[in-house]
């Protein structure tokens, strides 16, 4: 038994039928072919399927496609715009916060629906809004990085500062080392 | 041509030793890049696979019928029609359970449908009957006479010559190491001290689940895409286990959501190249659950060791005796590799005389032990840093001069008898912790009294198997522009991007036009595994022989067309001109004057070997050269105890590495970073509680990794030693990271407490007990 649903994915009008038991994640990924939203656990733990519905992140694997009827639903490959990076996604390149990058759609909608709400969080209210957002390749410490550079906030105050001090952007820096890591030769 | 990048030629460097971002970072970020899971083709079809409830087990019957009747099932399969052994050191393992199970969650059968709903539903038609059998879950005890044996046919599996299996036992690996006389150490010792240490079962958690596609074509050519680390290994042992010739079976690699070693050998794939000779060339889909991620993949060996070691009073070690066994579950996949690698590095980066090592990879009916970052070395030295420091403690010796004291230095032979002759920058890790790390300036005291800190550190050595091939090509276009072609893959670490500017600083062609793409054994050359730190250093130095390879042909391209002998040519910024003058041919203008409109592409092939490797004695253990290359680190925590709940807070670890020369500091920083939080989980909140062969806790809400909020003030910092053979220096990087946080912690917590804990992970129980203990 299907139903008819109405949404807007990343701005594009869909009309499909479905069965009451699909939820977002496989409509996204198998009937829309947005696999951005990826498979990491199926329960709603891990945080790798996070999209935002009408602006509010949800686990796609946990909702129903049905629930979603009428609303605006926006994946990783909604942020770029006519192929330009957003802020977000640029200082996610620019703070070497990618690994393997199979947590870094689920990072990024979480750090969109936070930068809307917050404009300028500080690095511990970064920390609490991706604490679903399971990581194993980087320790988190580049993506927070990367989420404080996105707001524009990369001196947030705000209780003891956990992070050393960003790397100098290349041009900064005079050949043959660097100003943050140590790097001698003994 | 110059293979080692002198300090004076740093400053000239373009690309090697800058943060050059990522090559892939654009993909990810917009969704874009393709991982295992995501692979779909046409005509595709799902698999579901019945494991085992029982640890060990006779499989009496099992009866498919109901469930290849179900409409949408294409195949259905069982051990009994799949007389293939797969394995690296050991060929011990079957497609699907034959006979007996072996561990809960072995594979039974497996079934092929159009939709997962249908194979999961298919799945739960099969009946199974099973007769169990007495199980040993513990590994001491199944190493002892009478104890049930999980592999009755031990002595008739097929083993590779580098490892000792004893038959009619449950032991599958035993690795020697003999090295002097250790009782007359122990004599000569004015003291000795015994202790054990015991480490538990951790879990990968890639956030991406092992995944393969596989298809079988009508001669019988089998095709896979796999979510994997080691292409060729998986190409080998599938070709081995089905009795193909290697060039009818091809892997490529997808792309991957992190490995840590747990895709380095075959898992899903004897199961979906199984159902795939069985549905007339489609292709079969097979990703684990999470759940079967935790009883079904390959977990980390839980360790047992025991250290004696004999010291002189002034600190100076003497003598080790070590016994470490290793629980490698139901078969024995990476397990002899791992406890082999545990005892050439048992010792720690020190010079002791007098060494006896006993490394043990013993059968129980528990989950797979397989490859995990470290491979062997973060069990040992959990054991040999946490010891030094017990010992200096009993000898009223600072921790810091007794290591000091016993550090190797060029010059000094390890465990295994290899003089190190290059890159040996452990001492200047643990002068740089100290510094960075402010280690003699005390912590500030707590507010609360109920809350004590203290500091800790732990220094550490990592070698990589030896020997091992890796081979490149350097394609040019005849534009100029170039592609690599390789089998290490990209998973997560940064090699490819590595790999670029490595043939960017070659070539002189700038980066942005070296493109890499996926392994794939049927057009990339031979690696042998994207593990043990070895890519850098193996594939990056097969990268500057295929670079020059290509050289060499250019300059044969265009001596004819200068008019001029060849030894007379050179290559730089991308082009060939005779040595001292201006004039530059570029590569474009050779390849377009050479073959004219017709077009070429140019291929330079290179492949490396480690020179002067030579495999250990298997008496002694002893080699001249063990390994290409020795990583070290030295890692410095500071904790904070609650003395009331045992809880343990981490607030900061200074990580210092010495890796050779960084090509890439960005990447080496991340891999240092992400490996002290991934050491952390396995420190302090991650273990897999298995009892009785069962799993309990086999999902993310009860097997918890560390978050966002549990990563103190990470410092890495990278000290260079560069290594003679090391491309440009380079060395190793992506494991170490993860080895000394664990005992850096336990020994801060001794100094915050007089509590000492010797097992893993530090729970807040483990810490009252201590604390108990001496009356606190």
């Amino acid at each position: 038994m299907t139903q008819r649903l109405s949404l807007t994915v990343n701005g594009v009008g869909h009309e499909l039928d479905v069965p009451a038991n699909r939820t977002l994640f496989q409509l996204l990924r198998e009937d829309l072919d947005l696999v951005g939203a990826k498979d990491g656990c199926r329960q709603g733990v891990c945080g790798s399927c996070t999209v935002l519905v009408d602006g509010v992140p949800i686990r796609s694997c946990l909702a129903l496609a049905v629930r979603c009827g009428g609303r605006q639903v926006t994946t990783v490959e909604g942020l770029a715009i006519d192929g330009k990076l957003d802020r977000l996604q640029q200082e996610f390149v620019n703070a070497g916060a990618v690994q393997c990058g199979y947590c870094t759609p689920g990072m990024l909608m979480m750090a969109t629906a936070l930068l809307a709400e917050n404009s300028t969080p500080t690095e511990e209210e970064v920390r609490e809004a991706l604490i679903g957002n399971l990581c194993r390749c980087t320790g988190y410490t580049r993506i927070i990085r990367a989420v404080l550079a996105a707001s524009g906030n990369e001196d947030p105050g705000g209780g003891a500062p956990r992070l050393p001090p960003g790397r100098p952007k290349e041009g900064d820096v005079p050949l043959g080392g660097t100003a943050r890591s140590a790097r001698e030769r003994p | 041509m110059n293979d080692r990048a002198a300090p004076d030629l740093a400053a000239h460097l373009r690309y090697v030793g800058k943060p050059v971002p990522r090559g892939d970072a654009i993909d990810k970020v917009t969704g874009s890049w393709i991982y295992g899971t995501d692979f779909v083709l046409p005509g595709m079809l799902h698999a579901k696979v019945l494991r085992s409830p029982y640890p060990h087990a006779r499989i009496v019957s099992v009866d498919v019928e109901r469930a290849r009747a179900t409409t949408g099932v294409r195949a259905v399969v069982t051990g009994a029609e799949l007389p293939y052994l797969y394995g690296s050191a050991i060929r011990d393992e079957p497609f699907l359970a034959r006979g007996k199970v072996r561990y809960a969650g072995e594979p039974v059968a497996a079934v092929a449908a159009v939709s997962e709903e249908i194979a999961r539903a298919a799945i739960d038609l099969i009946d199974v009957e099973y007769e169990e059998l007495p199980g040993v879950f513990d590994p001491l005890e199944a190493m002892r006479p009478g104890s049930p044996l999980v592999h009755e046919n031990l002595a008739a599996y097929e083993m590779e010559g580098a490892f000792t299996r004893c038959p009619g036992t449950n032991i599958v690996g035993h690795t020697k190491i003999r090295r002097g006389d250790v009782e007359q150490g122990f004599r000569e010792a004015d003291f000795v001290f015994e202790d054990v240490f015991t480490t538990q079962y951790v879990q990968h958690c890639s956030m991406e689940a092992h995944v393969s596609i596989a298809q079988v074509a009508a001669d019988g050519a089998v095709t896979v895409w796999s979510s994997c680390q080691s292409p060729y290994n998986f190409l080998r042992d599938l070709a081995k286990a089905l009795g193909l010739p290697y060039s009818m079976v091809r892997v490529i690699a997808t792309g991957v959501g992190g490995g840590f070693g747990a895709k380095m050998y075959l898992r899903t794939e004897p199961l979906t190249v199984a159902l795939a000779m069985r549905t007339g060339g489609k292709p079969v889909k097979y990703a684990h659950t999470r759940d079967e991620e935790f009883i079904g993949a390959v977990t980390k060996h839980p360790a047992h060791l025991t250290f004696k070691t004999g010291v002189k009073r002034d600190g100076t070690l003497v003598a080790r005796k070590i016994t470490a066994i290793f629980n490698t579950g139901g078969y024995g996949d990476a397990g002899p590799q791992v406890a082999r690698n545990s005892a050439f590095s048992g010792t720690g980066p020190y010079r002791i005389p007098h060494v006896w090592i006993d490394s043990y990879c013993v059968y129980t009916n528990n989950p797979i032990g397989g490859a995990f970052r470290g491979f062997g070395v973060p069990q040992a030295t959990w054991a040999h840093e946490s010891q030094l420091d017990m010992i200096a403690h009993r000898l009223g010796i600072d921790p810091i001069e007794m290591r000091m004291k016993n550090l190797v230095d060029l010059g000094d032979s390890t465990c295994t008898g290899e003089v190190l002759y290059t890159s040996v920058g452990v001492k200047d890790t643990l002068r740089r912790a100290i510094e960075v790390s402010g280690y003699g300036v005390p912590l500030p005291a707590p507010a609360n009294p109920k809350v004590a800190r203290g500091r800790g550190l732990a220094t550490m050595h990592k070698l990589t198997n030896t020997p091992t091939n890796s081979a490149a090509i350097v394609k040019m276009h005849q534009d100029g522009t170039v592609n690599l072609l390789c089998s290490s893959v990209e998973l997560g670490q940064g090699v490819n991007t590595v790999f670029r500017q490595i043939v960017a600083e070659r070539l002189g062609v700038p980066i942005e036009h070296i493109r890499i793409a996926a392994a794939d054994t049927h057009y990339t050359p031979y690696d042998q595994s994207t593990s043990g730190s070895r890519s850098v250093f193996h594939m990056g130095n097969a990268m500057l022989r295929a670079a020059d390879d290509l050289v060499r042909q250019l300059c044969e391209l265009a001596a004819p067309l200068l008019g001029v002998p060849i030894e007379t040519l050179e290559f730089r910024d991308g082009g060939v001109a005779r040595i001292g003058s201006d004039g530059l041919m570029s590569a474009r203008e050779i390849i377009e004057r050479r073959f004219g409109a017709r077009g070429n592409t140019l291929q330079g092939a290179g492949s490396f070997t480690p020179p002067g490797a030579t495999p250990p004695d298997k008496e002694t253990g002893q080699s001249p050269k063990m390994s290409a290359f020795w990583m070290y680190a030295t890692h410095v925590a500071d904790v904070e105890v609650d003395l009331e709940t045992g809880k343990v807070r981490v607030l900061k670890v200074v990580a210092v590495h010495d890796a050779g020369t960084i090509i890439n500091p960005d990447g080496a920083e991340g891999q240092i970073e992400g490996g002290v939080v991934q050491g952390l989980g396995a420190t302090l909140c991650e273990e897999m509680l298995v009892r009785e062969g069962i799993v309990a806790n086999p999902s993310f809400a009860e097997y918890k990794i560390p978050t966002s909020m549990d990563v103190p003030e990470i410092v890495p910092v990278l000290v260079e030693a560069p290594h003679a053979e090391g491309p440009y220096g380079a060395k190793g990087l992506a494991e170490p990271a993860l080895a000394p946080t664990a005992p850096a912690i336990a020994n801060a917590i001794f100094n915050a407490t007089g509590a000492r804990i010797t097992s893993l992970p530090i729970t807040p129980e483990k810490v009252l007990q201590a604390l108990r203990q001496i009356g606190k």
